[in-house]
């Protein structure tokens, strides 16, 4: 090798050793680039992607328990304030939309608000039975509907009491709107979290 | 005769009753008024601490214990709601004071935090900056002498070879 060559190793050397030496500095100053996200899952009673409804059948008869655990993590690289807000549809009435991150119209059956930290994982109990229930003509009511305990009035209509779902869906407190929205994130990139579960309702004798 | 005094005994009857009434209504309704500001206020006080714990956090402070404090104040905000909802505005008050008292504290707590992590990083990336520009003194410094060293000693190496003979065929 000749000296020409030898004083390019050494100034390529030097430039890596003082690029190692600031490599600290620079990640501290540097933003994260971990994509940040949330995430909403529907367990079963065991905490299993199965075995929703009781003896697996989706035919839900008024005031039998259906135990549920809902699943929830954060992947936002800080503490979160979250609600996770439950609402009974039909099969008419409009789930949220994933696109445009715009909430279901339902009512509020459930409101749970839960503070995490930046990779927390929590799992709470979701346990709801259907109190009371009304027959009109071709249609079934559900008048009446409980979660952990607390009742709540509702007049949710059902063709033969088929197709009722439970919505969850993850809202996010905002900074600037000092509220929750449904869903995170900017106008251009918003994602938002829901998930839904189909059951039917017996009809009453 | 009778019927005109049992009349009269009715209406103040009546007006007895309904001032009661009335008096009872009046209470429950500023029972429930006070109550749900109650609510909204430990609300309020529940936001301001996240904020501020926000700040903290962000600050690099650990905030791991205040966050379970506040989820303890926000179950009691959860609790207040429903005994709102139920009426029992005792009970309203006694969680509202608990929930509030837990925020307040997170809030205090994290605004000091804030200060404390924000002095403590700062003191941590000037430390960093200082090591980084030593290393680099000491890279570069040492790298131009040892270029100058290895120079000599390459330049000696090269002129000391002895040249090889070349065996001419011509």
């Amino acid at each position: 090798m000749s000296l020409d060559d030898w004083r390019l190793v050494f100034i390529s050397v030097c430039l890596v050793l003082v690029v190692a030496a600031y490599a600290p500095v620079t990640v501290a100053l540097l933003p994260s680039r971990d994509e940040p996200f949330f995430a909403l899952t529907i367990l079963g009673e065991e905490g299993m992607m199965e075995h929703y409804y009781p003896n697996d059948d989706p035919l839900i008869d008024v005031g039998e328990e259906v135990r549920w655990n809902v699943y929830l993590y954060n992947h936002m690289s800080e503490t979160q304030l979250v609600a996770v807000k439950a609402k009974l549809l039909n099969s008419t009435v409009l789930a949220p939309n994933s696109t445009s991150c715009s909430p279901s119209p339902a009512l509020v059956i459930f409101e749970v608000r839960r503070m995490m930290m930046h990779n927390q994982t929590w799992i709470f109990p979701f346990s709801w039975s259907i109190s009371k229930v009304e027959r009109d003509d071709d249609f079934l009511v559900v008048n009446s509907f409980s979660v952990n305990g607390d009742s709540i009035d509702t007049h949710v209509v059902a063709l033969n009491g088929f197709n009722y779902r439970i919505i969850l869906e993850l809202w996010v407190y905002d900074e600037e709107l000092r509220d929750f929205r449904f869903g995170w994130g900017d106008n251009y990139e918003a994602r938002c979290a829901w998930n839904q579960v189909w059951f039917n309702v017996t009809s009453p004798e | 005769m009778l019927s005109r005094k049992l009349r009269s005994l009715m209406a103040i009857f009546l007006m007895v009753t309904s001032f009661f009434c009335l008096i009872h209504v009046s209470q429950a309704f500023g029972d429930g008024k006070e109550g749900s500001s109650r609510v909204l206020q430990t609300w309020y006080s529940i936001e301001a601490s996240y904020l501020s714990l926000l700040q903290a956090e962000r600050a690099g402070g650990d905030v791991s214990e205040l966050v379970a404090h506040l989820n303890t104040a926000l179950e009691l905000y959860s609790e207040g709601e429903i005994a709102l909802e139920s009426g029992e505005y005792e009970a309203v008050v006694l969680i509202t004071d608990e929930a509030n008292e837990i925020s307040s504290e997170v809030l205090e707590y994290s605004m000091s935090l804030m200060v404390a992590s924000k002095h403590f990083m700062d003191v941590i990336f000037r430390n960093q900056l200082f090591r980084s520009f030593s290393v680099v003194c000491f890279v570069l410094l040492f790298g131009f002498l040892g270029w100058k060293r290895f120079k000599v000693y390459y330049i000696r190496k090269t002129m000391g070879l002895i040249p090889e003979v070349v065996v001419d065929e011509s």
